[in-house]
């Protein structure tokens, strides 16, 4: 069966969601912080420049962030600090999430491990992971005897 | 029957709203908002509020406090529109959340710190209404 590259491309990013489902879980098991709500919450987008991984992380010095890329995952773990209190001080209402965490996301394989920038602004984690040239076609010679 | 409200005193007052649809009578507010996330803490001399506002910048950020209502509404940019987006956790927009402020804050010394998507909001107490220690004079 023939399929565009487009396709392929799809299944490709099907598999990292679904490879990236099955590593929260296991964390999850380890960690079990914060509840049913994963933290820190990543959205992916495909963007003309590679693919960017943007994580909601309010509050970190990133400094103390730890980010590996292997071929074929990435991995984003650091520490949010829990709440500074005074003696005395009575808490009113916590919402904010504070702990350990550890997000690990499958890549497709058309990434370029050696072209990955991180930039850190307004609480947003950007994670950009540039893809491979895309090959052109290639001329085959036919060889005369 | 009393109601919660009544029978606990606070400086300051939360409505609890996830996602806000209703942003009635402001109609310049286009788009979702959500209900940041906030820690308050109080002691003796005033109340501090801490929300996380992620991808709010300073330019973005609107405190305004009128009628003993503050309100704080935080916008973020808009990401490039070809973007296309493969997996979302979190769902982009503003953020809006109104507090009920008391007499007992001092309105006129409350300061704010945004710095990586965190805000911090110091609302001290007027001097009347923190407590204070009596000498008890032998006669």
């Amino acid at each position: 069966m023939w399929t565009s590259p487009n396709s392929v491309r799809n299944s490709l990013l099907d598999d990292l969601v679904r490879m990236q489902r099955q590593m929260d879980r296991l964390a999850g098991e380890v960690e079990g912080e914060y509840g049913s709500r994963v933290f820190p919450p990543i959205n992916i987008y495909d963007a003309e420049d590679g693919y960017h991984l943007r994580a909601e992380l309010p509050g970190i010095d990133p400094d103390t962030l730890d980010i590996s890329v292997t071929r074929n995952e990435v991995v984003i773990q650091g520490e949010r600090p829990a709440p500074e209190t005074a003696e005395g001080d009575r808490v009113r209402r916590r919402e904010r999430e504070h702990g350990k965490f550890s997000r690990a996301f499958a890549l497709p394989e058309n990434i370029d491990t050696a072209r990955v920038s991180a930039e850190y602004r307004h609480g947003i984690l950007d994670l950009r992971i540039a893809r491979l040239p895309e090959e052109g076609p290639r001329k085959v010679l036919v060889e005369s005897i | 029957m009393a109601s919660n409200k009544t029978d606990e005193k606070t400086e300051i007052e939360v409505a609890d709203k996830h996602e806000i649809d209703d942003t009635a009578g402001e109609p310049t507010w286009a788009g979702t908002f959500f209900s940041p996330r906030v820690d308050i803490r109080s002691s003796d001399t005033g109340l501090t509020l801490v929300a996380d506002l992620p991808g709010v910048s300073k330019d973005g950020l609107d405190i305004d406090l009128r009628e003993g209502v503050l309100t704080l509404l935080g916008k973020v940019e808009a990401l490039p529109e070809e973007w296309r987006p493969l997996q979302q956790e979190y769902r982009l927009g503003g953020y809006l959340r109104r507090f009920n402020i008391s007499d007992d804050i001092d309105r006129e010394a409350i300061a704010a710190t945004l710095k990586d998507g965190v805000l911090t909001l110091d609302l001290p107490k007027v001097k009347e209404a923190q407590p204070r220690k009596i000498q008890v004079n032998v006669g």
